[in-house]
């Protein structure tokens, strides 16, 4: 028995220990995979190795006629190893499979509805378009070819996913196809988009695969071209062999055409940016969705390892989980990438503060990331489906803010976005250009409310409802912006220009804790003692570069006078403003608050301030005295011409008018009298018409003239207590002003030295609690018109004598 | 003798007329081509040529590759009306043809371009080159008044091979620029921006 029960134990200690030693081998395997699987520092590639040692043989003779490879990410994603040298065999990381390119012998591809090639790769070099007469398009991997052929299987697989989506959106959302539109809501995107090929552009996409510019990308819209170049110290790093940038790059070209899906449908000549200063909220914005596409294609929350992270530390995340960001960000209510604290955040520097697009526009791809996880989760989407759903979003989204046609959509009358009352439309586009532009421009604020008002109507409308079955609360929504700090309005403005009360129900919101608004009192020159109330910038060398840059960018949009000379003569550098200089100028504004403000605009732009010529003062800066010449308000007001009157046409109707900023001082004995500029040169002997900087036709701004394109400055943000110089201290910590923080003015040679101007700017910022609605009236968003008056606005006296 | 001289008399007057008649007349109302001219500055001086072939392949011939390609489009998508026009030109804006107060605001020239030319070059290093395509010619009206109007791509290569393009109007007379659009989004990497020092700091 004994025995037995000893055999019975051994065999069961037998057992026991094949099982322990079964255990264990499994176990260090599973150890050995999960090593492995990560990305390894030490140099070698880790990942899987596709094609052996060598890679994959990617010659035409291994693929099909209209077959080729690409890299399906960039190599630091595909090798596993974030240090990759920069002339690593990328075809170690091609696989066997192959994709489909093109049975054309050249790269081009073709879209829905048009009549030519929608899109199309180049290389960028003296040579014609690459032909593959055999259309087999398989290349070694360090080869021009190559790169055109990534490239352009990246594009075509962006292009039609757009393509297919908007298609969707078109004939099954937002039209009935058999007949009258049937929607419940009033789309953005308008009912000729097709026939007036207004869902891309009348000439090809083009893509510059191997552009040999240094460390240079971009996005020309007005040749409709996007660039990749290379590394200038690893010239092996090409930027198109990483699909990101590609990604990013196409996305601009995407935003244009979603800005502009409108006035291309109407046959409006100009179009619409999305961003026009070197900073400033539009242009982050584009950024921002630039850097979403990236996750909308690959799924993964990070952009550009490979061309950007690897040697010049510029990747960014694309979520508050990924291992670059600060500790302490999170992706929950509290640590989210929230504006505006984080507008001037670099993930790869976090101690500095930098004012720049594309830091400022991770707050915008970090919400775009968070809102397709709501979709995930509360419509039970795939990553396919809620990405498609965050892309119809911005397509509305876009469409209505970019509108020159200042309808918002086909079933609107004009007037309701972007001004017009102004039945021309080459005239009414000219001034929802302004708008745009520089009265009332794309800002956190405008685009968080549009896109938030569009998931309501779209997302949110039990009648139909789109997140499969179920609708997204307007609760959710609002929770959701103001995690990111972008909770910044009161209400939907779902009746836009149309007076409150009248039309449709103005949906106020309930869900603001983050999300910070201030009064805009607490913007103002700084106060302190012994600060100076602005900064001038005349020094020759500086100003002949800005201008250099100003003018080749394309910003300036109207002609610089004839009397500021090429070489700047009168540019003397002594931080005073003197007759024949070029001139810039950035107030030096304070937050005088515990809370910080963003997007600061300082606008020298013609407004309505004046009537009869002569300055009212009645709005709320009391400038200048009744005895300082300032119009009379004593009869006509309320009326077309009167002080309390804003023009609706920017100064175009009888009686109105718009008048430039700057005022000249006239003392004459003991009275003192602000005269506008052409009033002022008739009492000059000897300053004719003609002598004005714009001509006899430009009197108003005969003297000081700031420049169309550049009458408009802008500050990211301003910390508690702080100056621009205070909160943005870049590398060096000292005070150093990008271009876009700057006004730029001319001065009239024949200015009397010692003539005293006054120019009556105006402020704002876009977190600001009476800059946007209005609080008298159920806090309605002001209508268009009043962006031409004082009330959205703080007025900023600048005052300055110029000198010899 | 006689015969000969009035023969000549005949030829010369004739000259006279094609250049300062009918030359004039095709200048001021000459179509936009397609084609990009080349401005670069040299000894202070700005000079105009066509771009060479390295030149043209780089900004590509966009009108050849329109002409290049068949129309095609799904039958079901109802073709465009074709635009309105007045003395050859697209007409933006409402123009009211039956008005006896119809009155231009300019005068086109044939100088328009050059003086485009030099305005846009001025501020600009030697080193800089400025392409200009002249895309289409317009008239801007509102009822009775108008405008002659160009419009244009400008395009600009720094030394550092830099490429930043826009869209603009120009005055027909003047060469004047009226506005800009659709302006180059540009991504420089290693180069850091521009930074301004005020001369009161």
């Amino acid at each position: 028995m004994k025995r037995r029960e000893m055999d019975i134990f051994s065999f069961t200690k037998k057992k026991n220990s094949f099982q322990k030693r079964v255990s264990l081998f499994v176990s260090l395997i599973a150890i050995l995979a999960l090593t492995t699987s990560c990305i390894s520092d030490s140099g070698k590639p880790t990942g899987r190795v596709r094609g052996g040692a060598t890679g994959v043989n990617n010659d035409p003779s291994t693929v099909a006629p209209g077959f080729g490879r690409i890299l399906e990410d960039n190599p630091i994603i595909l090798s596993g190893n974030k240090n990759l040298t920069p002339d690593t065999n990328l075809a170690l990381y091609l696989t066997s499979r192959t994709e489909y390119i093109t049975d054309r012998q050249f790269l081009e591809g073709e879209c829905f509805s048009l009549p030519t090639i929608c899109f199309e790769v180049k290389k960028d070099e003296p040579s014609n378009k690459f032909q593959s007469p055999s259309t087999k398009w398989a290349y070694p991997t360090n080869s021009s070819e190559f790169l055109q052929v990534n490239t352009f299987g990246h594009m075509k697989r962006m292009i039609n996913r757009y393509n297919d989506n908007l298609r969707s959106i078109y004939f099954n959302k937002t039209f009935s196809a058999s007949g009258p539109s049937t929607i419940n809501y009033r789309t953005a995107i308008p009912g000729t988009l097709y026939t007036n090929q207004a869902h891309w552009r009348t000439t090809p996409l083009v893509a510059l695969a191997d552009s040999r510019v240094k460390d240079n990308a971009f996005f020309s819209p007005a040749t409709f071209t996007i660039s990749m170049g290379e590394d200038s110290v690893f010239t092996n790093l090409k930027f198109s062999q990483d699909p990101t940038v590609v990604y990013h790059e196409i996305a601009h070209a995407f935003n244009m055409v979603k800005m502009n899906y409108r006035n291309q449908a109407a046959g409006v000549t100009i179009k619409t940016d999305l961003g026009y200063l070197f900073y400033d909220e539009a242009g982050a914005i584009n950024e921002g969705i630039a850097d979403y596409y990236s996750y909308l294609m690959n799924g993964r929350t990070h952009f550009g390892e490979w061309a950007l992270g690897r040697f010049i530390r510029q990747s960014r995340p694309l979520k508050e989980n990924d291992q670059l960001h600060a500790p302490g960000i999170s992706a929950t209510r509290e640590g989210r990438l929230s504006y505006p604290a984080f507008l001037s955040y670099d993930p790869n520097r976090p101690t500095g503060s930098f004012e720049d697009i594309h830091y400022a526009g991770q707050i915008i791809s970090h919400y775009l990331v968070a809102l397709t996880e709501m979709f995930k989760k509360e419509c039970s989407m795939s990553h396919r489906e809620a990405t498609d759903s965050v892309q119809y979003l911005m397509m509305e989204t876009l469409a209505e803010l970019g509108d020159l046609t200042s309808r918002g959509s086909d079933h609107n009358a004009t007037g309701q976005v972007n001004l017009n009352a102004n039945l021309n439309l080459a005239i009414s586009s000219l001034n929802s250009l302004e708008w745009i532009r520089t009265a009332k421009p794309l800002s956190y604020r405008s685009f968080a409310q549009t896109i938030a008002k569009n998931q309501l109507k779209i997302f949110g409308d039990p009648l139909i409802p789109r997140c499969k079955g179920k609708v997204i609360q307007q609760d959710t929504i609002e929770r959701l912006l103001d995690d990111y700090g972008l909770l910044l309005f009161r209400t939907y403005n779902t009746n836009r220009n149309s007076i409150a009360g009248e039309g449709n129900i103005n949906t106020s919101i309930s869900n603001r804790v983050k999300s910070e608004l201030v009064s805009k009192n607490v913007l103002k020159l700084d106060p302190r003692e012994g600060r100076a109330q602005a900064f001038v910038f005349d020094d020759r060398q500086d100003m002949v570069q800005a201008l250099e840059s100003l003018t080749s960018s394309g910003q300036i949009t109207e002609s610089i006078s004839n009397q500021i000379e090429s070489d700047l003569p009168f540019n003397n550098g002594n931080a005073r403003i003197s007759p024949g200089e070029f001139v810039g100028v950035a107030l030096n504004l304070y937050n005088d608050s515990n809370s910080a403000i963003a997007g600061v605009e300082i606008l020298a732009n013609d407004w309505d301030h004046t009537k009869n010529g002569k300055m009212c003062n009645n709005l709320g800066d009391s400038f200048p005295l009744d005895s300082e010449g300032a119009a009379d308000l004593s009869a006509g007001e309320g009326a077309p011409g009167a002080c309390d009157y804003i023009t609706r046409d920017n100064g175009r109707e009888a009686q109105e008018e718009i008048a430039p900023v700057c005022f000249i001082q006239d003392i004459t004995g003991n009275t003192t009298e602000w005269v506008n500029q052409q009033v002022y040169r008739t009492r000059i002997p000897g300053i004719e018409p003609n002598d004005c900087l714009g001509g006899d036709q430009k009197q108003k701004s005969c003297f000081i003239r700031f420049l169309k394109g550049v009458d408009k400055a802008t500050i990211s943000k301003l910390n508690p207590k702080k100056t621009y110089a205070e909160t943005i201290t870049g590398t060096s910590g000292t005070a150093e002003f990008n271009i876009s923080n700057i006004l730029f003015m001319e001065v009239n040679k024949k200015t009397p030295p010692g003539t005293t101007f006054n120019c009556r700017l105006r402020v704002r910022f876009t977190n600001c609690d009476d800059c946007w609605h209005d609080s008298t009236n159920n806090n309605d968003d002001y209508q268009d018109y009043e962006f031409a008056g004082n009330r959205p606005f703080k007025i900023i006296n600048f005052r300055f004598t110029v000198i010899d | 003798m006689k015969k000969m001289a009035f023969i000549l008399s005949v030829i010369f007057v004739a000259l006279l007329v094609w250049r300062f008649g009918f030359t004039d007349y095709f200048k001021t109302t000459q179509a936009p081509d397609g084609r990009w001219k080349v401005y670069e500055k040299q000894a202070d001086q700005l000079s105009k040529r066509s771009p060479t072939a390295e030149e043209e392949h780089f900004l590509g011939s966009m009108a050849d590759d329109k002409a290049a390609q068949p129309e095609r489009r799904p039958a079901s998508i109802p073709t465009k009306s074709p635009e309105e026009t007045f003395e050859k030109r697209k007409i933006v804006g409402t123009l009211n043809r039956q008005s006896l107060d119809l009155r231009p605001l300019n005068e086109p020239s044939a100088d328009w371009e050059q003086s485009l030319a030099e305005e846009m070059m001025k501020f600009q290093s030697p080193e800089t080159k400025l392409f200009i395509k002249h895309d289409e010619q317009i008239v801007l009206a509102s009822e009775k008044l108008y405008r002659y109007v160009e419009e244009v791509t400008l395009t600009y290569q720094k030394e550092d091979g830099e490429i930043t393009s826009f869209k603009a109007w120009i005055d027909s007379e003047n060469g004047q620029l009226l506005n800009t659009w659709s302006r180059t989004i540009v991504h420089n990497f290693r180069k850091p921006a521009q930074k301004y020092r005020p001369s009161n700091l």
